[in-house]
Order: structure tokens, then C-alpha cells, then sequence
């Protein structure tokens, strides 16, 4: 019984491309393999040829030809029926894999005896077989992968599991692989990422690696196989395709609605917004009330005052949602997010700047929803600056810590979908931040060692630390007139206190290893 | 009255006491604990402000133990990567002896120091 059955479904590819792609099977370094194609009555008679003439050459080869059409599902599923190995991995009649793939996936598999799934990152190949592309996979992401099938190449199972969970389903044509990836992860006892490019996904016209809209059918598919995958692991929500064509899963909240507090610290600066002369906390709170259909919030607002006065006067609307909290310390913004979450009576807290605006109605609604997925803690919206480019979409670390985006236009998706998928990243800004105030209370909340910069950063190392996760999501909008309101030079003794605590962590990234 | 300033030793005494003693008896103890009734809502400004004090603090603790693990955490990364880099010298330094060792003037030096050897055996064995 051989370690590996490469099983490959195939269907009049171009003979080229299909010969390119025998060639990396038969140059593997790692021997122990067999090699499982599915002809599914292909027009094309040399294909035929070809798939025997590689069965004469290698007695590794193990084809099969179908008498009728029946599609990727039946052809994929025939292959897994003739597979005699300990992992199964998935590939594509015109796509090559690197020559170490199959190597470097058995030693990961030996390193660990619990691993039942392991994916690499990849790239593509375009029609004269030039590399571009290269994508820079998360480590494993339940929450990204309801959005969109990046484990996808190279997928290798362990083919017990795939018995387990009933192997390729028909139905789901064009996305049997997502289909297949999902049912697999919700049972996997350990999923393993190997951040080497393993395999080569060739873009011909048609393909799906060239354009989305090439299969629509598969987006259908997708949808429907997501749709399944929440019902088996019990995850109410709601399901929806984006124009992007990335699948767009919202939980359901809770009824009723948890109360969630906002927190907005502010000296109750005037600044030009938009070229008008604009109070930021008044234009902040305006917008909340105008804009958020969220039920049950309440707005508590730090006001920097000297001798009980505010140091800029402040009009807020007369609304029993507000409610303000007087602050005559030295500035320290950690310190006022404590007091206001202390002053504060929600489940769930929402730091906010004052230099911010609600674009999205359902803002609260998707910052809430977010935070209903198992173990998530702590959730960023996206933030735009006031021209509409992007100012965050999370933190990175790679290769110091960072907004991701940042000045990018927000109306790509960006590179493999970062810009417009649900996703766990390593951190987001508290210019906006919603978390579970029990959470917060549990980690010690923001340190007041960080008066102005890296509170965030730091508060996001302690929450991953403890076990947690950070969601950013595309789903909530918000403008946010960067550093309008503060001097944003940043103090040595935080670099050196952030350094102090975090710097094993700076250059290392599990889930922004891709650049933006 | 007992020792504390109150004239009731047992309080099950008032329970058939007119309504004028029960009077007398809470104007006694609101003058025994100073708690009149603007005082008693100082009093309550004051327990609820160090209260709020008392959470920041508990706050701030909780900050202080997560920070100390962090920098615990930071100082277990610096010592593996001390230890890696202490490993390689050792090996790196292991390796030149042995390349020394495996020198002509190396060997032939081990010889012509055979003698001295032997006899430096000899009169440590007597």
C-alpha cells in the first residue's frame, strides 16, 4: 500500500499542458506513490493514448476510462475508488506539481501522526507556463475557508477520513473539491499548512485559476456545500455570494441582541473633515444614531476635562443612549478605554476613535455576528481613509507590525480576496474594535504602559496568547481620518515596552503572510 | 446598654418595642456610626469611587500578570536562540579540533611526544 494515491480526474485537456503535468508526477523525488486517472470520455482520442502509453512506462499508473461523460464528481470519485493509499492528494489534469511535493508532504505527515489534512501555498502558470501569482497561504483558517477554498492546491487527505466523511458528493460540480476540503476539516484531527509552493495551477481560458466568473456554477456549489458545512457544525447564520464572487457567512445573533457598549475617548477636538470645520466626537456620535440599526447600544464617551471643563466644548445630542464620562488625567488613551469600558454596562465593547464614521447601517450587527464564531474574542471592521483608500484591514507582522493595506484602493479585493473575506488576522486597530467585555476584563485590558501607540498591538498578542482569536472582516465599514486627533510620533519607552513583550512575534505571521 | 453604645443587648428585646424606643434606639445608632442620612450618601460616593479605584486596579494586575508572562515568554525565546547559536560554536569549534587533529604536523607531533607519554605512565603506575 503506497503512502500517496495521486488521484487525477481527466477530460480532453490540452495535450501539452496534460504531458507537462505526467512530467512532475514521474520526476517526484519521494517514490512511494501510485497514480489514479479517470478518463471521462474524452473527445479527444490522443488522451486516451497518452494515459496508456504512461501506464506501459510506469507500473505506478492506475487508469480507468469511463464509457459515458459523467462529469468531475464521477470521474473524481472513480479515481478515489481505485486509490489504494494511506493519503489521498488531489490533482488537476493540467496542472504541475513541484518536484519535492510529494517529499516534503511525507514528512510532514511522519512528523505527527494525528495529521488527517495537510495543504501548501501554490501559484500559477499561464499559458506558456511562466510562473505568477504566488500565493502565500494562512495558516488554517476555518473562518476564511467559509469564504472562499484557499487551501484548494495542493489538498492531500488521509484517505480513511475521506471513506469517513463519503468521499466527492454530486451536486456540488465545480466545487467538489471545497465540498470535499470542508467536510474534511470539520473531522481532521490535525490540519497541517506547508508554507512552500507545491504545486503549479495553470490558467487556460476556462480555467478556474484565470477568472471567477469562468464556472458560475461552481459559485452556486459553494454556496450550497458552505451552507451544509454550518448546519453540521451547528453554526446559525446566514449565507450570501459577493459580487467578488467570495461567500459572505454572517452568524445569527443571539435573541435578544446583546447590548454593546461604545467607547469613544476624545479631547473633543475640531478638525477639517472633508474640508469642513468638524467637532470629531460630535460627528462620530452623529453618525452612530443616524446610521446603526442595531437595537440595544449605549455610546459612553471619555471626555478629556481640566478643573471638571471640557478643554473643547462639546455638544452631544440629548439621548439616554449617551452617556459621558469625565477624564482629567494626562492623556493616556488605554487608560480612558479602561474607564470607559468600566463605566460601560454591555456584553460586548466597541472601542472607537473619535476620528471615525459609520458607512455600514448594519456595522454593529456584523461586528456582533462576528464575534458569535467559536473562541473569536476580538473583531476589526474595515477602516477607510477619508479619500476611500483603504487605512486598515487588520495588523500584520511581517515584516514589523503594521496596518495591512494601508492606502490601498478599497475597491479591489486584493491579492487572493484579503480585502474582501472574512478572516482571522494577528491584529486590528482599536480605532475600532469590538470585544467580548469579559475578554477584556480577563486579559487586563489595554495596558497603560502604552499611553498612545501599539495599546492595540499589544492588547491583540495577549489575546492570541490566551488561546484566542482576531476576525477582521470586510462585511463592516467605517471611516476612520487617521491620526487627525493626535501627534502620531511614537514613544521610544513603547517600542521598548512592545519589544519587551512581543518581539519573538515581530517578522513572524500566521495568518498575513501574504503581502498586500 | 451594652458596650457598644446601644442600649439593647439583644435586638429580639425591640421586637414589642413602642414605636418611640425604635426611634430612639436608630437615633442612637445613626449617631454611634455617623451615618446621617447626607453623610451616609458621602459615604456611599466614597465606597462606589473606591470601588471603581479597586476594579482599574484589579484591571491593571490582570495587565501586570499577562505582561510578566509575555516577558517570561520573550526571555524563554531569547535563551533558545542563545542555546542554538551556543550549539553551533561549540560544534563549529568542535569541528576545527578535529581537522587540527587531523593535521601531518598534528600527528607527527603525537609521535615524537610518544616517549615523554609513556614515560610520564610509567612514573604515575609507580
Amino acid at each position: 500500500m503506497p503512502l500517496f494515491s495521486v488521484i487525477t480526474p481527466v477530460y480532453n485537456p490540452p495535450i501539452d499542458a496534460f504531458e507537462a503535468c505526467i512530467a512532475s508526477m514521474l520526476a517526484q523525488t519521494f517514490d512511494d506513490w501510485e497514480w489514479c486517472l479517470v478518463d471521462d470520455a474524452s473527445p479527444n482520442p490522443k488522451v486516451r493514448e497518452v494515459m496508456e502509453q504512461l501506464a506501459r512506462k510506469d507500473k505506478r499508473v492506475r487508469i480507468a476510462f469511463r464509457s459515458t461523460n459523467g462529469g468531475i464528481v464521477a470521474a473524481s470519485q472513480d479515481a478515489l475508488d481505485i486509490a489504494t493509499g494511506t493519503f489521498i492528494a488531489l490533482l488537476d489534469h493540467d496542472d504541475v506539481l513541484h518536484e519535492k511535493a510529494l517529499g516534503l508532504t511525507a514528512n510532514k505527515i511522519s512528523s505527527d501522526g494525528t495529521i488527517d489534512y495537510v495543504y501548501s501555498d501554490e501559484n500559477k502558470l499561464d499559458e506558456q507556463g511562466r510562473p505568477y501569482d504566488l500565493f502565500r497561504k494562512p495558516a488554517f483558517d476555518p473562518i476564511r475557508l467559509l469564504g472562499q477554498n484557499y487551501c484548494s492546491h495542493i489538498s492531500v487527505i488521509r484517505s480513511t477520513l475521506i471513506d469517513d466523511v463519503g468521499g466527492f458528493r454530486t451536486g456540488y460540480e465545480g466545487s467538489q473539491d471545497y465540498d470535499l476540503i470542508l467536510r474534511v476539516t470539520e473531522r481532521a484531527r490535525t490540519i497541517a499548512h506547508i508554507p512552500e509552493v507545491l504545486y503549479h495551477w495553470r490558467a487556460i481560458p476556462g480555467s478556474a485559476a484565470n477568472q471567477l466568473d469562468a464556472k458560475p456554477y461552481a459559485l452556486v456549489s459553494a454556496e450550497r456545500a458552505v451552507k451544509d458545512h454550518l448546519r453540521r457544525v451547528n453554526i446559525d447564520a446566514t449565507v450570501s455570494v459577493s459580487d467578488a464572487g467570495f461567500i459572505q457567512v454572517r452568524p445569527t445573533i443571539s435573541s435578544p441582541p446583546p447590548k454593546v457598549s461604545i467607547i469613544i475617548p476624545t479631547r473633543g477636538d475640531p478638525q477639517r473633515v472633508w474640508g469642513i470645520h468638524t467637532c470629531l466626537i460630535e460627528n462620530a456620535v452623529s453618525s452612530i444614531l443616524k446610521k446603526s440599526t442595531y437595537p440595544n447600544y449605549e455610546i459612553v464617551v471619555v471626555l478629556d476635562v481640566q478643573e471638571d471643563k471640557p478643554l473643547h466644548p462639546v455638544s452631544l445630542p440629548h439621548d439616554p443612549r449617551i452617556s459621558v464620562v469625565h477624564y482629567d488625567a494626562p492623556f493616556n488613551f488605554s487608560d480612558k478605554c479602561n474607564v470607559g469600558v468600566k463605566h460601560s454596562t454591555g456584553e460586548i465593547v466597541i472601542l472607537l476613535n473619535d476620528d471615525t464614521e459609520v458607512i455600514d447601517a448594519d456595522w454593529i450587527e456584523t461586528l456582533v455576528s462576528m464575534l458569535q464564531f467559536p473562541d473569536v474574542a476580538m473583531v476589526g471592521p474595515m477602516l477607510l481613509l477619508e479619500d476611500s483608500r483603504i487605512q486598515s484591514a487588520g495588523h500584520t507582522n511581517i515584516p514589523s507590525p503594521h496596518n495591512i493595506g494601508s492606502g490601498l484602493s478599497s475597491n479591489q479585493t486584493g491579492k487572493f480576496g484579503m480585502f474582501g473575506v472574512t478572516r482571522r488576522v494577528s491584529g486590528v486597530t482599536a480605532a475600532c474594535a469590538a470585544i467580548h467585555r469579559s475578554i477584556y476584563e480577563e486579559l487586563g485590558g489595554f495596558s497603560i504602559d502604552y499611553p498612545a501607540c501599539f495599546n492595540d498591538l499589544d492588547f491583540g498578542n495577549k489575546v492570541l496568547e490566551a488561546g484566542y482569536h482576531i476576525v477582521w472582516t470586510p462585511l463592516a465599514r467605517l471611516f476612520h481620518f487617521e491620526s487627525l486627533t493626535r501627534d502620531p510620533t511614537v514613544a521610544p519607552h513603547e517600542m521598548a515596552m512592545l519589544e519587551k513583550r512581543w518581539k519573538r512575534y515581530f517578522g513572524k505571521e500566521d495568518y498575513s503572510r501574504q503581502p498586500a | 446598654m451594652s458596650e457598644s453604645g446601644s442600649r439593647v443587648a439583644n435586638p429580639a428585646d425591640l421586637r414589642d418595642a413602642s414605636r418611640e424606643r425604635l426611634l430612639a434606639e436608630i437615633g442612637l445608632l445613626q449617631h454611634q456610626y455617623d451615618i446621617g442620612p447626607g453623610n451616609l450618601q458621602a459615604q456611599i460616593i466614597r465606597l462606589n469611587r473606591e470601588l471603581a479605584e479597586s476594579e482599574m486596579r484589579l484591571l491593571q494586575a490582570r495587565d501586570f500578570a499577562r505582561g510578566c508572562a509575555a516577558e517570561l515568554g520573550e526571555a524563554k525565546a531569547n535563551f533558545a536562540i542563545h542555546q542554538q547559536l551556543a550549539d553551533r560554536q561549540v560544534r563549529q569549534a568542535r569541528k576545527k579540533v578535529q581537522e587540527l587533529q587531523s593535521t601531518r604536523t598534528w600527528k607527527m607531533g603525537r609521535l615524537m611526544m610518544l616517549p615523554a607519554r609513556i614515560l610520564r605512565r610509567i612514573l604515575k603506575a609507580g
